[in-house]
């Protein structure tokens, strides 16, 4: 076992972990945040997408002792006092979620991209959400929900 | 969960230490920096971009990482994340540095602006956060999409080991799908990348059927420098990638290019002699003859816009 010292959520947590678990692995079975969802594994789909020092993640390509010093979002951390993040806000207003399976790692995407980009165009929000795949292919309203932040709540 | 095999990690501050835990015999170690390909590797999905592109074996660096009992995270040595132009204009890229940050250097400068599409094509943004472009290269995948465009800007790498450093062409380091020339106690510390110049122009031009997380069916990268108005071509290179071993330069299109112009004949003899160098295999994503033509196409498409940008 290592030590390792991490933020999630803005939480310290100063955690025990092996060198072979993956960041995934770490939240999902021995956190229970399940939140962060485990699809492919292999860096293709993005349901496993977190927030690592601001910047988006696949966390199944992540070992958790690459955690140590830094600072995690996961999809759990994003409402505020009961209310829901305005990237959760414009999913839930614009229907961007059919089976609900991608659209942790489909938030978390979107949350890095407008920390990068506060006002992508269609085609950035498209390359940008590239790595992540919708089963159900409800992508016109996940970019529509995508737009509708990037519009509204750029500045 | 795919479990990944128990195996050592260890975060060296220092590039002597990483060395010294290259060159420790009793646990063999990989450098590891992104870990967007080995760890993909390591749970043992394969080496996808070499069955995709190799064209000779599937041997290489896929090995080496399902033996590695070790694995060297170098992103705690400082001098690793270095990303900066040094006085004469050359820029420096540290082992550390994410294809994310190279992209956005280059956008913000200048001379490097048109760099930025090798960095920009790969993968997603997840991946280009965590990968690196040394990573990149030290995949030696026939399909690397940052290679070509740096071997024709002339790019070497620095390399450390217990003996010390040394330098070599980005183009002498690759020698084979997942095969470098680098004994295994030695380092890629940065690749330096000379200034291209004012009157010079590089493309870049992937060939996928996606226009994201994609895998190049063919690939070429062209540097041109010179006069567009005199019609003067100073220095011409051609860099094609996924359809040899390892991305290749097409020299005899390079000489052709300089000595008589660019013309609507001599893009077409150019293009020619591509199809001609390249020594493409058939695979999951072409076959060897929709190759060949596609670097026919390729070719005079990133000379021309070339061409065009230098006016």
């Amino acid at each position: 076992m290592k030590k390792i010292s991490t933020q999630i959520n803005g939480e310290s947590l100063e955690l025990e972990i092996e060198s072979h678990w993956t960041l995934l692995y770490l939240l999902r079975e021995k956190l229970q945040m399940t939140g962060t969802h485990s699809s492919c594994e292999m860096g293709d789909c993005g349901a496993c997408t977190v927030l690592m020092d601001g910047k988006a993640v696949a966390s199944c390509l992540v070992l958790a002792a690459e955690a140590d010093g830094a600072e995690l979002l996961t999809v759990e951390g994003l409402s505020r006092n009961g209310e829901l993040d305005p990237v959760q806000r414009a999913f839930v207003k614009a229907g961007a979620s059919q089976c609900g399976f991608c659209t942790p790692g489909m938030v978390m995407a979107t949350k890095g991209l407008l920390a990068k980009n506060p006002h992508p165009t269609e085609d950035q929000i498209r390359h940008g959400l590239a790595g992540n795949i919708c089963r159900c292919t409800g992508y016109v309203k996940i970019v529509d929900a995508v737009l509708s932040v990037a519009e509204r709540d750029g500045d | 969960m795919i479990p990944l095999p128990k195996i050592d990690y260890v975060k060296p501050e220092t590039l002597e230490a990483a060395v010294a835990y290259l060159a420790d015999s009793n646990k063999q170690g990989i450098v590891f920096a992104g870990g967007t390909d080995i760890l993909v590797q390591l749970k043992g999905q394969g080496p996808k971009c070499h069955v995709a592109c190799a064209t000779v074996s599937h041997e290489g660096n896929g090995d080496k990482v399902s033996q590695a009992e070790r694995l060297i995270d170098i992103k705690g040595i400082p001098e690793l994340k270095e990303l900066k132009e040094d006085e004469k204009g050359s820029l420096t890229i540290g082992a550390a540095v994410t294809l994310d940050e190279l992209a956005r250097f280059c956008r913000e400068h200048e001379p490097w602006s048109d760099l930025e599409q090798s960095a920009r094509v790969i993968g997603s943004e997840q991946v280009r956060n965590r990968a690196t472009v040394v990573g990149n290269i030290c995949r030696a995948s026939p399909c690397a999409d940052t290679v070509p465009a740096l071997v024709c800007l002339g790019a070497e790498v620095d390399v450390a080991g217990p003996q010390g450093h040394r330098s070599l062409l980005l183009e002498e380091l690759i020698t084979g799908p997942g095969a470098l020339a680098l004994s295994s106690d030695e380092i890629v510390v940065a690749v330096r990348v000379p200034e291209p110049g004012p009157d010079s122009a590089l493309v870049y031009l992937k060939h996928g059927i996606r226009q994201a997380m994609e895998i190049a069916i063919v690939s070429v990268a062209t540097l041109i420098c010179g006069d567009a108005h005199s019609g003067v071509v100073t220095r011409a290179r051609i860099t094609l990638g996924s359809v040899a071993p390892t991305p290749i330069r097409v020299q005899a299109a390079e000489r052709l290019l300089v000595k008589q112009g660019i013309s609507r004949q001599t893009l077409t003899e150019a293009s020619e002699l591509a199809a001609q160098a390249a020594q493409p295999i058939s695979d999951i994503r072409g076959s060897a003859a929709y190759r060949r033509e596609m670097v026919k196409v390729y070719t005079r498409r990133a000379v021309e816009q070339a061409w065009e940008n230098l006016k």
